[in-house]
């Protein structure tokens, strides 16, 4: 069976405007966090948030717009398609809170000229799609992802099978997650926020810190050359908690032994594995249970939420680009001095940038709902021996 | 490949004109057999839709979840805004997380012993076709073997400013649907009350007439208009397919978003005709058809 290749990536994170910035950003030590202030009538907090780079949070709407178009761009021009390929893409967005930023914005400005103003003035869960599509002229079809943390994994996956199945012949999958106030005081309240730094599986992590990221990615199908395609995943629904991956693990075994499957692999062909890593307590160990427990040996393993914080809706593509660019650049990104020992959850996370050969790897996602999404991407051709 | 159809139901209701919404808790427990607490009215239809769907029909734990709406759960989101913009207080934990659109998805899941792949995923003009596509793709690759697929649109108080979002006038009766199907490969062995042959988009007006031209004899099959269809499409859908047989399914639908699921269920129920090409339209001119065989 064919399979569907990456053909162009657009990004722009607190890491930098485009995908080269923030790949090269990831030969690094993870940096610092920034702040927003989030304000109440109880006085207002700074709190710790992986920001866009370059990109002040006001106007949410506008900038949103802004990054949206200029990311996409970026991937249109490396997939290097065709006028009526473009016209033709099918397109798949993938996010938590959409435009929630810019609905919070118009909702205050609302309240400001009229006391009987009201949220969601102009709801609709596609409303970014219908408006990417219309702006762009995209005549392809199109899927809108809300499945919390794994929405754009989702999101790829999908766009992948309809290309192998032939439904359709290019897709363009964006993720997006802007930083909001909804977001930042529902997970405030939910105890999950670092005060500091976000340390996933550390023994000494304490919660996670968000991150804004907008993220994009043409898809084709493989014309056999080498190139990183999707080579299978898996999704699976743990009914265990709407916020919690069962404890000990084993939905997260069945998801990884699923994606395994699917890709007609087995665990010791897995040269290196990208974790979900939230930081959180009951997270990364019931993730870590599930590895362990999955592979006899475990693969050089990376988190990238370090450098970017957690993207929620759009971590699936933006960590996706980030590891599938860092290792066409020829490296493993570490997280020096996370995770440097086993002493957190019985294994480590690899510390410094490490040569890394093509192969087949594993990207990990779990989200609220208990939507746990694995994917294995490739960038060795079938037959090969790893 | 054709998707069995081995169960269909729904919830759909209108509001009464005093803007008060049906008491849905104890239809939760008699369609899903099961106690749930502190969800909000949005995932209380998605649990009696498909609760009722599949009330009569044994349902594998490896069956996938595929759950679409035009609007998600408008209420718990526009709570949480009015909390922290016009209230300026905290939201709390549980109405943050069931904020997340497959809230539902996973209850729906919990509910019915479910534990295989669950997603919600939408579009703006034919929710469920989106649905169903992501669907039909799974079970044509053979990832799963049954799917349940469905699409909510609920109502949310008051019913002023429910209208004010709807964009719909006063003397507009106001709905709630909720509708599911469970669907299967061919291969299943249990009788079906219909078949899906297919949900397909076109980019066009050029696209949709070939392929209504080169896929079939549709004569004697129903032509169900979807919400978004004109007059004028309809027509020359009609006359292209050389049918007469219109099936005006919405006549008696109050209004919500996501009617394409009752078109489904009202034309296995109710009418003997072989086969129905529900299409619909978006504002762009693409197309959307959903081909149900008997």
């Amino acid at each position: 069976m064919s399979s569907a290749i990456f053909l162009g990536s657009g990004l722009h994170t607190a890491l930098g405007v485009n995908v080269a910035d923030c790949v090269a950003a990831l030969r690094g030590a993870p940096p610092q966090p920034g702040f927003v202030s989030c304000s109440m009538d109880a006085g207002a907090e700074a709190i710790p948030y992986f920001l866009l780079s370059g990109l002040p949070a006001d106007e949410p709407g506008a900038r949103l717009d802004e990054v949206v178009f200029e990311v996409i761009q970026q991937a249109l021009d490396a997939a290097g398609l065709s006028p009526s390929q473009r016209e033709s893409l099918a397109l798949f967005v993938g996010s938590s809170s959409f435009e929630i930023a810019g609905e919070e914005y118009r909702y205050r400005q609302a309240l400001n000229q009229s006391s009987s103003a009201i949220p969601l003035a102009e709801c609709g869960m596609a409303n970014l799609a219908e408006r990417v599509r219309s702006t762009l002229g995209l005549r392809g079809e199109d899927y809108t992802f809300n499945t919390a943390c794994t929405s754009s994994a989702n999101a790829l996956w999908y766009a992948g099978k309809l290309i192998e199945q032939d439904v359709i012949e290019h897709a363009l999958i964006l993720a997006v997650e802007f930083v909001n106030n909804t977001t930042t005081y529902g997970f405030q309240g939910l105890q999950l926020l670092s005060p500091t730094t976000m340390r996933p599986f550390d023994g000494e992590r304490n919660g996670l810190v968000l991150g804004e990221s907008c993220a994009a990615m043409v898809l084709g199908k493989s014309s056999g050359s080498e190139g990183f395609h999707l080579r299978g995943g898996a999704n699976l629904c743990d009914t265990y908690s709407m916020s919690t991956t069962r404890e000990d693990g084993s939905a997260v075994v069945d998801v990884l032994r699923r994606a395994l499957a699917s890709s007609r692999l087995t665990p010791d062909a897995i040269r290196a594995i990208k974790c979900h890593g939230t930081a959180t307590i009951t997270g990364d160990a019931a993730e870590a249970r599930g590895m362990l427990t999955t592979f006899d040996q475990l693969p050089p393993c990376t988190s990238l939420k370090p450098f970017v914080g957690h993207t929620l809706g759009a971590c699936g593509l933006t960590e996706l680009i980030l590891f599938c660019e860092a290792v066409k650049a020829g490296f493993l990104p570490g997280t020096e001095g996370i995770a440097a020992d086993t002493d957190g959850v019985g294994f480590a996370l690899n510390q410094r940038p490490m040569p890394v050969v093509p192969g087949h790897f594993m990207l990990n996602y779990f989200g609220f709902g208990g939507n746990n999404t694995s994917l294995i991407v490739s960038n060795m051709a079938d037959g090969v021996d790893s | 490949m054709s998707l069995k159809i081995l169960a269909i139901a729904s919830y759909c209701e209108p509001i009464a004109s005093d803007g008060a919404l049906p008491e849905l808790k104890e239809m939760v427990k008699i369609s899903t057999g099961v106690v749930v607490r502190r969800v909000t009215r949005f995932v209380q239809l998605a649990l009696i839709g498909a609760g009722r769907c599949c009330e009569n029909v044994e349902v594998a734990p490896d069956t996938g979840v595929y759950f679409s709406s035009c609007r998600g759960d408008t209420e718990v989101t526009a709570s949480l805004l009015e909390d922290l913009i016009s209230r300026k207080e905290l939201p709390s934990p549980v109405t943050f997380v069931n904020s997340v659109s497959n809230a539902a998805c996973f209850h729906v899941a919990r509910a019915l012993g479910l534990h295989d792949r669950n997603n919600f995923v939408t579009n703006r003009f034919d929710p469920i076709v989106a649905a169903l596509t992501t669907a039909y793709v799974d079970i044509t690759r053979g990832e799963i073997a049954t799917a349940l697929v469905g699409s909510v649109d609920s109502a949310s108080a008051p019913l002023a400013r429910h209208r004010q979002r709807l964009q719909v006038n006063t003397s507009t009766v106001i709905g709630e649907g909720s509708h599911w199907m469970l669907v299967a490969s061919p291969s299943d062995p249990r009788k079906g009350i219909g078949t899906i042959p297919g949900a397909h988009n076109f980019s066009g007006w050029e696209q949709l007439q070939a392929w209504l031209v080169g896929t079939g004899d549709y004569g004697n099959w129903l032509l169900a208009p979807g919400q978004h269809l004109s007059e004028t499409d309809a027509n020359r859908i009609a006359e292209l397919i050389g049918t007469t047989a219109c099936f005006d399914y919405s006549r008696n639908l109050p209004y919500y978003d996501s009617q394409t699921g009752a078109a489904i269920e009202q034309f296995i129920r109710e009418r003997n005709e072989p086969g129905m090409l529900h299409v619909n339209s978006d504002p762009a001119g693409r197309y959307s058809v959903v081909l149900v065989e008997r």
